[in-house]
């Protein structure tokens, strides 16, 4: 019997083959879609499980970033039994390594406690993870890093150069941190002899928040009381009640759910992104459906014959629903098969726009060949029982008779190309709001210069004398307009914590601080609002005078003019006057709001140097820049990078999100298309005789376009109606991943209504037009 | 063997109720080969699918072989069906995409035959039919009378009491009409009891008896 289902399975797939190509390029497409969203999404989800405490870790944060002070983990894991165990991450943005003649800037560098390598369940190639970062400038590399300074050589007890100042010894070397854990270091360099490198005063600065803190807590804790524990604790030890809460995060939870926070150590995901592809998966796999179900159900009237006459001979109900079920499943088998070739042709792509390094290893993983499994279960569920539930409704009786065209489920056909519809204006309509705020972030005014501005990390920034000649070699070249230099410039995070109060206030509040040098504003061309920018001109600037933004007027509670008031602030501790505000300038990305901050002139934290050259077509700037610059500080790299660049790198995950949607919108269109197409032939065929009917009785080629149109139209009407508040309520929430957003106006619905209309026009006009041209003669004699 | 009382069907629209049956008594006894006659939309073909078991009537009784059967449920009248009626149409409706073989087979695949019993039924009864030749050859390969040889191989493969023939000469040329109203003789002879619908005088004289039909009556009945 079985073999009779294929025989007859495989017969009809060849009989109609146009609708079988419809039925499998589509089906094929709609699983490789969901497919490749699958592995994307187990990736997403899959991220620090790999760490066997994973249960266990929290990360402590604050409200809106996850950076502590110094000395916060030992103090709270004294303190508190549920905490087994803590360890810290200092991470380093940029470090220059050097061995032998070997030298890079690395960025992938951190500073972490000893107990980390026994929190985290890291890989150790040579070494050992209890002793390895125990002692002061002991470094663990990982095996990426092993090969690029030892080669073949054993790293261990190697020493490396660090930033040109001091020694780390190599210890361990571990294998490369998994892609999927939410910080990745090439170097871990022991925290040990911290108060060696940084002063022991910085080390037990509270406002010094630069030091991620993991706790390795009991298995039994009350993760809200603890919180609540902890914010207690530190109120009481620093006696202000104006201190930010402290959560905790699960370390599963740290990629897909701290969009919230600014500047995590490495960009993190979202869960509404993970979100968004999941459903873009099933919706493209929801079209794939309907058109196998629409086509097998109105392909079926040429197989009218075969069911009556099973039907005759004995077959019940059931039977031939589960004979259509078996062949459903070979098509959806064969389709499988041409989708894993698709997954594997179109991986490639699909990573360069994701930004992951997914193989086709990936599918050889338990939960995703469940899924797969998962995903045919509802395919069969889907589009096997429908068609089969309709077909074998069939009555015998209608084989008897010479007229075999079936009305049955044609509302139903009507509905599920109406929702294919609806899922396409949703997709345009979201791509369309998509383009409009990436092209918001990319033209919004941020307040500053960002052409012609280039930044580069300088390791050796302590020293004033020597950064002013740095800064006269500079401007000394043609192509310089201006020199400053910087703890923090735009395009980068306000992740310096200082506080500050006005002098009479009794409470210190906690905002973040930049510290410059003169020509800073100058350099970026921010100008000031009220009052002045630093002069060098007058000295007491460095020492006695302090910048706020707009934001930060207004969080310290400054009444009137507040130039040439006092408040006391923090880093370096000084009473200072205001001499200047500017305007709220977007200095962090646009996910982000903008934040008060205070600008004070003190080198010691000045690490990134500025250089505004003059517009040319000088190719050679970036060389001129470096090789002045190397002349007076020979070690340094000096990496210089354009600001316009450093700021598109922030929405880049934004914009290839974006990218990845518009393909899956085109897809999505592209199979919502090709469904209608086999639809409209088919719906064009049956009304053939109408045609002919109304021409022999006068009617133009055009009326008929517009006749056999108009129903599509309809179809369309009721689509876009039920599609514009999925969209807009879809996009709204979208865009509350931004600080700041384009507006969601009617047209853009409208447009995607319009170019959906566009769409099915296209498709069903060539058809209509045909059907219309033909000589009503001919369309009779077929009845 | 075949019973029927005030056989009635009423096909309902909106708007109008037509009677394709109207209060029809046929009484058929085993081994009789009987032919139905009249215009088109008399109730030929409404007639054979009631007793066919692939339709209810709507009113009226109906007892095969003794047993009521009118008020069946469609997997009822399926089980009934199955060994025990066998069609034959005239449009011969064998199915494409399986060969003579495949298509003899069928109604034996849905009495969960061995697979050895049906080939070698299937065998039998295509050799008989001098057909045996074209086991593996698809329907659109033969000619007309072929097909139909094909089709009645299908109806009798089963064994099955009554053969129900709807104008099974109406798609065939004379000589081909012939020799396959011969076959429905001989089949008939051997035992089997055979209801036909037809237009033509000539296959109505190879029958016992006919029945004339017209607006769903029976108006006149010859032997």
């Amino acid at each position: 019997m079985i073999k009779n289902y294929f025989k007859i399975a495989l017969a009809n797939l060849i009989k109609s083959r146009v609708y079988s190509l419809i039925s499998i390029s589509s089906l094929s497409i709609g699983m490789a879609v969901s497919i490749l969203l699958l592995i994307y999404v187990a990736d997403e989800l899959s991220y620090d499980r790999y760490n066997e405490k994973a249960d266990n870790i929290y990360r402590l944060c604050q409200e809106e970033h996850p950076y502590q002070a110094p000395q916060i983990a030992k103090f709270l894991t004294d303190k508190l039994p549920q905490i087994k165990e803590s360890a810290r991450i200092f991470p380093r943005d940029d470090m220059v390594v050097e061995y032998k003649e070997q030298k890079f800037n690395e960025t992938l560098t951190a500073f972490a406690d000893a107990d980390l390598l026994q929190m985290f369940s890291f890989k150790f190639k040579l070494g050992n993870a209890e002793t390895a970062l125990d002692q002061f400038a002991n470094v663990v590399i990982s095996e990426k890093a092993a090969h690029k300074y030892f080669g073949n050589e054993n790293p261990i007890g190697k020493v490396l150069m660090l930033n040109n100042q001091y020694e780390g010894t190599v210890t361990g070397v571990i294998e490369d941190m998994p892609h999927n854990s939410h910080f990745r270091y090439d170097f871990l360099i022991s925290l040990a002899g911290a108060k060696n490198l940084f002063g022991e005063e910085q080390m037990n600065d509270w406002g010094w928040q630069n030091f991620l803190v993991y706790f390795e807590m009991q298995d039994q804790f009350s993760k809200s009381e603890l919180e609540a524990e902890i914010s207690e604790l530190i109120k009481d030890r620093r006696g202000d009640d104006a201190l930010p809460i402290f959560t905790l995060q699960n370390l599963k939870d740290i990629h897909l759910y701290s969009s919230y926070m600014s500047n995590d150590i490495q960009p993190q995901n979202s869960i509404t992104y993970v979100l968004i592809f999941s459903a873009i998966g099933l919706l493209i796999l929801l079209i794939a459906s309907f058109n196998y179900i629409n086509l097998l159900t109105a392909n079926a009237t040429t197989r009218v014959t075969e069911i009556g006459v099973r039907k005759t001979f004995g077959a019940s109900r059931s039977q031939l629903a589960n004979q259509f079920i078996s062949e459903s499943i070979v098509v959806f088998f064969i389709s499988l098969l041409f989708a894993l070739f698709l997954v594997n042709l179109s991986l490639p792509i699909f990573n360069s726009l994701a930004g992951k390094e997914l193989s086709v290893l990936s599918l050889i993983n338990g939960n995703i060949i469940l899924g797969i499994i998962g995903m045919m279960i509802v395919l069969v569920i889907l589009a096997g029982w429908y068609p089969a539930f309709i077909l074998s409704s069939f009555s015998p009786t209608k084989v008897m008779k010479s007229n075999k065209s079936m009305g049955s489920g044609f509302q139903m056909k009507k509905i599920l190309v109406g929702a294919q519809f609806t899922i396409v204006i949703v997709l345009i309509a979201s791509s369309l709001i998509m383009l409009r705020q990436i092209n918001f972030l990319q033209n919004k005014t941020l307040g500053f210069d960002k052409e012609y501005v280039l930044v580069a990390n300088v390791n050796d920034y302590g020293d004033e004398a020597k950064y002013i000649s740095l800064k006269q070699a500079l401007i000394e070249q043609s192509i310089v307009n201006s020199v400053s230099t910087a703890s923090r410039v735009p395009s980068g995070d306000l992740n310096n914590w200082g506080a500050a109060k006005l002098t009479e206030q009794a409470e210190w509040i906690n905002l973040p601080i930049v510290h410059v040098q003169f020509d800073y504003f100058k350099t970026l061309g921010i100008k000031a609002i009220q009052g002045r920018l630093f002069s060098d001109q007058l000295k007491t600037d460095a020492t006695e005078s302090v910048i706020l933004n707009e934001a930060a007027v207004k969080l310290l509670g400054i009444q009137g003019d507040p130039i040439g008031q006092k408040i006391i602030c923090v880093w370096p501790m000084a009473d200072r006057e205001i001499v200047g505000v500017i305007d709220d300038i977007h200095f962090e990305s646009l996910h982000d709001k903008i934040k008060p901050v205070f600008f004070v002139i003190f080198q010691e934290m000045c690490s990134r140097l500025i250089v505004k050259v003059n517009p040319s077509n000088d190719s050679d700037a970036i060389n001129t820049l470096r090789e002045t610059s190397r002349k007076i500080y020979p070690e340094e790299m000096f990496d210089f990078r354009f600001l316009d660049v450093r700021l598109e790198q922030l929405y880049q995950k934004d914009e290839k999100t974006f990218q990845l949607m518009g393909y899956f919108a085109v897809i999505a269109i592209f199979l919502a298309s090709i469904g209608l197409f086999g639809m409209a032939s088919f719906i064009m065929t049956g009304r053939t005789k109408e045609i002919g009917v109304r021409k022999v009785n006068g009617a133009s080629v055009s009326e008929i376009i517009i006749m056999l149109n108009t129903s599509f139209v309809k179809w369309m009407a009721v689509s876009f109606i039920i599609a514009t508040p999925i969209a807009y309520y879809g996009m709204n929430k979208w865009l509350e991943n931004f600080a700041y957003k384009t507006t969601l106006s009617w047209w853009i619905f409208a447009l995607a209504g319009l170019l959906s209309l566009v769409i099915v026009l296209l498709t069903v006009s060539g058809l209509s037009y045909r059907a219309a041209r033909r000589n009503p003669i001919e369309a009779l004699r077929y009845e | 063997m075949i019973n029927t009382k005030k056989l009635t069907k009423v096909f309902s629209t909106e708007e109008v109720e037509t009677y394709a049956l109207n209060g029809v008594d046929i009484n058929i006894k085993k081994g009789e080969f009987v032919a139905v006659m009249g215009p088109s939309g008399c109730g030929k073909s409404t007639m054979l699918n009631i007793i066919g078991l692939l339709d209810n009537p709507t009113d009226g009784t109906y007892a095969f072989d003794g047993t009521e059967v009118s008020k069946l449920k469609e997997k009822d009248r399926t089980q009934f069906r199955k060994g025990n009626i066998g069609f034959i149409f005239q449009s011969f409706n064998l199915i494409d995409e399986l060969n003579v073989f495949d298509n003899v087979e069928l109604p034996l695949l849905y009495l969960k035959m061995k697979p050895s019993e049906r080939k070698k039924r299937v065998d039998e009864v295509l050799s008989r039919m001098k057909i045996g030749h074209r086991a593996k050859h698809f329907p659109q390969q033969l000619s007309g009378g072929q097909q139909q040889r094909v089709a009645i191989s299908r109806a009798v493969v089963a064994n099955p009491g009554l053969i129900l023939a709807d104008e099974p000469t109406g798609n065939l040329d004379t000589k081909n009409g012939v020799e396959v109203m011969n076959l429905l003789s001989e089949l008939n002879e051997e035992g089997a009891t055979i209801l036909m619908v037809t237009h033509s005088d000539r296959d109505a004289g190879f029958a016992h008896r006919t029945i004339n039909l017209l607006d769903g009556e029976i108006i006149f009945e010859k032997s």
